[in-house]
């Protein structure tokens, strides 16, 4: 792959004359070759494009021309690059190219959203028109369009090295370094695949409170998925991690492939020696990093503000009501660097925050976008978050976390006389009125007097969200953000997120799901 | 530019800049979509989008570019780009274009496209939506005030053009009504744990249907599908722990079928993993109370199709009959690594190889009456809620459930949540009753089912 920049004049021409896709293309190896030019990247890419600050506050004002009380249009181009290998060779080579525009009118507890993926200034003055006509403005306010002025927001994607400028010869090195790290790990390791993907998302906001912000969103994800199994045993292990964030190709630099293979490798071999779990309601101690997971299922949805506005969530109505041990604290903060689930500014043009939701257990604040903020009389938070262009923004987490508190985590475990020990978890669901959750932990194993013994298959762990946040009686000082990529599904929509816990001592959760032929 | 002629040119344009085969396909999709909650119409909402899915192979070699709206010269250089990083990969002799004795349009009427469905003004998607919701609180009006309700209306346009010289489209819509409510129970015994007031338990419900006619989906059914689930819960309770009979109602028996025809797919088939626990066609799968078929040629039918993702005719598939493995579900990738023939059931995916997936599924049903299964359970679960996804760590298979404890052979209580676990590679031969009735109501089906055993562990 060539890294020699295209000539100014000569892209100009071409991305003239050929819309969106080409001008992200070549803006990006344009950018991406000049640090000065890289900062305004995305806001050359629409401009480019005939989608400069004057025209994004043109459509914002026609979207309100029949009243309203807010009006955004977002813009957005993405491209990403993905191969897999399958432990002995390339698989899969693929390319994604996605661009559109979505325009919104909210009046009152309305919001009318239209969604193209011609971003022509003809069809955009048109979905405007349309955007502003179906809107139930009425009696409900008209917000004038101020002259829109730059967000000031962080660079949270200090990329040095753009992993898609990158020669195709050096990422797959590594992938096959990676692959050869996790078969080296252990003689039960049967296979490895590895997969990769790089994207690189071109964002545009403008708003009718006057924002108008750019943003140049890299994404590195490489994930390895490893088998084990025993030599004349029946028993199996699978795992599998995924690495990256907002990233360049410095993540390799900084993550050796033993070490990304390690990550999945432990898991899977943890469950070949498993032994059947107990059953019943135990003491359960959750490990640093990865069990935030359960924090985020049990707690974190229920404190999304639109399950609040509407009342189904547990949490409704408890502002300033104690919801959890004093020992725990909340946070969902959107502004550490280079995390999967940071963001500069939300979709919707609000700086990203880091909020608390609980405090010392007290009930403090949801995660707001615009839109339930505007109902419930709060700020935005920016959470409101949309998986593309074409998806309505909502009130989503981003990382979250429970504060580190003063405990050694081996006296957490020693203080466990019998209980289990969860770690890694496959996945888990919650009902966000009653709280309750399942969660099914791939590493786990027995406390037995204060220590960790044998691994545990076919563990459940169940429960109530709000319930064992009160049950929580040890929180260690060890918070680590997990290092894993996590991917967060509600109305259909996906985000990325990322979660982190110290590890915590609850005092019974239901262990379910054991059993012996 | 139409549908067809984007196709076209996107496998013009990659035979030019040196792909051997090529193949295109472009989904236009316009939908509209209304949320309401308390009589108000929140999210109105519409979009138009068009997809481009193509695939190149040259030396053996495939890759694939998805794009929206792309142009033409966005075309060329990511084919070009993708050359690059294609030639990187390892040769595969399966890899290519389906084979043309495969290739075809089903030649009928499938009644996929309602064209009133397809011109549905957003006004009337709302008005759908609201008619969905006072459906809901007409019905129970323990719901007024919580009730929300969504309609949504899509209008496919498909085309599929390769360098064969297939190039085929059709047209499609569907019709999905979903609705959503909260309420609080009066109680005599709470579950776990009380959500509420000391004698309350708050209780959440949704159902959802899809059809591909405007006339399909019946709000009124959809409402009552979401009270009985509020209804249903009253009084949980706990139930015993230990190995049980476990009936599966309809709507989670459904889970079961689906993730028989993971099982039974080219991608499982060809990895020689331990997932592949069903044997090779003409071995004993399953039950032999079992008879699983794949029908994407059911007129109206929500994942009818005229063709595949790679122009493969789409067919009836019989892939479990009768407990015995008849058939995997085939594209042509995997048909050729199988040496099979493809079973018309390619999905598009960012892999070249593209997966498989089912079209209208479902269990062929029993000569049991559910009654008649519930009636034969001296002491067992009636499952009628997934309340997690299916989770399988090392061998077992694990789900958190909602439902009835069963006592003499009738409903006792209900149980808000419980874990059920069962060895996975012997889970489907242990099924033991199949019901008669089976509801032919969305892309996969099955009947009442029971199985002999499961390790039942209540939540609190």
């Amino acid at each position: 792959m060539s890294n020699t920049l295209i000539d100014r004049r000569r892209f100009l021409q071409a991305g003239l004359g050929a819309g969106a896709g080409l001008a992200l293309w070549e803006l990006y190896r344009l950018g991406m070759g000049d640090k000065f030019a890289r900062a305004g990247m995305s806001s050359r890419a629409f401009k480019d494009i005939g989608l400069d600050e004057d025209r994004l506050g043109r459509l914002v004002a026609l979207a309100l021309e029949r009243g309203g009380d807010y009006a955004d249009v977002f813009l957005e181009s993405s491209m990403s690059s993905a191969v897999g290998y399958d432990g002995e060779r390339f698989t899969g080579a693929g390319m994604e190219l996605i661009g559109g525009v979505a325009i919104r009118v909210v009046a009152g507890d309305n919001t009318v959203l239209r969604a193209t993926g011609d971003m022509s200034w003809e069809s955009l003055t048109k979905l405007a028109r349309e955007v502003a006509s179906a809107a139930r403005a009425g009696a409900s306010g008209s917000a004038s369009v101020p002259r829109l002025r730059p967000l000031a927001s962080p660079n949270l994607y200090a990329v040095s090295t753009p992993a898609f400028d990158e020669p195709v010869a050096a990422k797959l090195d590594y992938l096959k370094r990676l692959a050869a790290a996790a078969k080296a790990a252990d003689p039960s390791v049967r296979d490895a695949q590895v997969n990769y993907r790089d994207t690189l998302r071109l964002l545009g906001v403008a708003t009718s409170t006057g924002v108008v912000a750019y943003d140049t969103c890299p994404v590195l994800k490489v994930g390895v998925a490893v088998r084990v199994a025993k030599e004349g045993s029946k028993q199996v292990g699978s795992a599998s991690f995924s690495g990256g964030g907002h990233y360049g190709f410095e993540y390799f630099r900084e993550h050796s492939p033993e070490l990304l293979a390690s990550r999945a490798f432990e898991i899977a071999r943890s469950q070949l020696d498993a032994v059947e779990a107990p059953s019943g309601e135990l003491p359960v101690v959750l490990g640093p990093a990865y069990s935030g997971v359960l924090l985020h299922e049990a707690v974190g949805h229920g404190l999304e503000a639109d399950f609040n506005v509407k009342g189904y969530s547990y949490y409704s109505g408890r502002i300033g009501q104690q919801v959890a041990s004093p020992l725990c604290t909340i946070y969902d903060d959107g502004r550490r660097p280079s995390l999967n689930g940071s963001i500069n500014f939300d979709d919707e043009g609000v700086a990203s925050s880091s909020i608390p939701l609980i405090e010392r257990g007290r009930l403090v604040g949801y995660m707001h976008s615009r839109e339930t903020a505007a109902r419930m009389k709060a700020n935005p938070t920016g959470n409101g978050r949309r998986q593309g262009f074409a998806f309505p923004p909502l009130p989503r987490m981003t990382n979250t976390y429970l504060q580190a508190g003063d405990s050694d985590p081996a006296d957490i475990i020693r203080s466990v006389k019998r209980g289990v020990y969860a770690r890694a978890f496959a996945g888990g669901s919650v009902n966000i009125t009653t709280g309750d959750f399942t969660f099914v932990p791939t590493e786990a194993y027995l406390i037995e007097d204060g220590r960790m013994t044998a691994p545990l298959a076919n563990v459940l762990l169940m429960g109530n969200g709000p319930d064992i946040m009160n049950r929580i009686s040890m929180v260690g000082y060890d918070m680590e953000i997990s290092d894993n990529l996590w991917e967060c599904g509600k109305n259909g929509q996906m985000i990325p997120v990322t979660v982190g816990t110290p590890t915590v001592r609850i005092d019974a959760l239901t262990v379910g799901g054991t059993l012996r032929l | 530019m139409q549908v067809e002629e984007i196709a076209r040119k996107a496998v013009s344009m990659s035979r030019r800049r040196g792909a051997e085969q090529a193949e295109a396909l472009v989904v236009r999709q316009e939908e509209k979509a209304a949320g309401v909650f308390k009589g108000r119409v929140e999210l109105s909402g519409a979009s138009d989008i068009v997809r481009l899915t193509l695939r190149v192979f040259r030396d053996n070699r495939g890759a694939t570019i998805t794009a929206q709206g792309p142009t033409e010269r966005d075309l060329e250089a990511m084919i070009d780009r993708l050359a690059e990083l294609s030639r990187h990969t390892a040769p595969d002799k399966h890899f290519g274009l389906s084979d043309p004795q495969d290739a075809g349009k089903f030649a009928g009427d499938l009644k996929i496209y309602d064209p009133e469905l397809a011109a549905l003004s957003l006004q009337r998607v709302e008005e759908k939506a609201l008619e969905a919701e006072s459906a809901v609180m007409r019905q129970d009006s323990r719901t007024a005030g919580l009730v929300s309700a969504n309609f949504q209306a899509r209008a496919q346009h498909v085309c599929l053009c390769n360098s064969r010289g297939f190039c085929e489209s059709y047209r499609g819509t569907h019709a999905t009504v979903s609705t959503n409510t909260v309420v609080e129970n009066q109680v005599v015994e709470v579950g776990a744990r009380d959500g509420g007031d000391a004698g309350t338990e708050r209780v959440a419900a949704a159902a959802s249907s899809t059809a591909r006619t405007l006339s399909g989906v019946n709000s009124e059914e959809t409402a009552a599908a979401t009270i009985k689930q509020l209804t249903s819960m009253k009084g949980s309770r706990r139930c015993p722990s230990g190995w049980f009979p476990i009936v599966f109602a309809p709507d989670v028996a459904r889970n079961l079928a689906g993730m028989l025809s993971q099982l039974c797919s080219g991608p499982v088939a060809s990895s020689g993993s331990e997932n592949h626990i069903l044997g090779k066609p003409g071995e004993q799968a399953c039950s032999p109370l079992i008879t699983l078929v794949d029908d994407a040629i059911k007129e109206g039918g929500v994942g009818t199709v005229y063709f595949d993702h790679e122009g493969v005719g789409p067919r009836r598939t019989v892939l479990i009959e009768d407990g015995v493995l008849s058939q995997y579900l085939l594209n042509s990738y995997y048909a050729r690594s199988l040496d099979r023939r493809s079973t018309g059931n390619a999905m598009a995916t960012p892999d070249p190889r593209f997966g498989v997936r089912p079209s209208n599924l479902y269990i062929r049903r029993g000569a049991s009456s559910p009654e008649s299964i519930l009636a034969d359970v001296r002491q067992g679960f009636y499952v009628t809620r997934f309340m997690s996804h299916a989770v399988r760590v090392v061998s077992n298979y694990t789900q958190a459930v909602a439902g009835f404890w069963v006592e003499g052979g009738r409903l006792a209580y209900p149980v808000r949540a419980a874990a059920l676990s069962i060895p996975f590679e012997g889970m489907f031969k242990n099924i033991v009753a199949v019901g008669d009735d089976l509801k032919d109501d969305g892309p996969v089906a099955s009947p009442t089912l029971m199985m002999s055993k499961m390790f039942v562990n209540p939540l609190g």
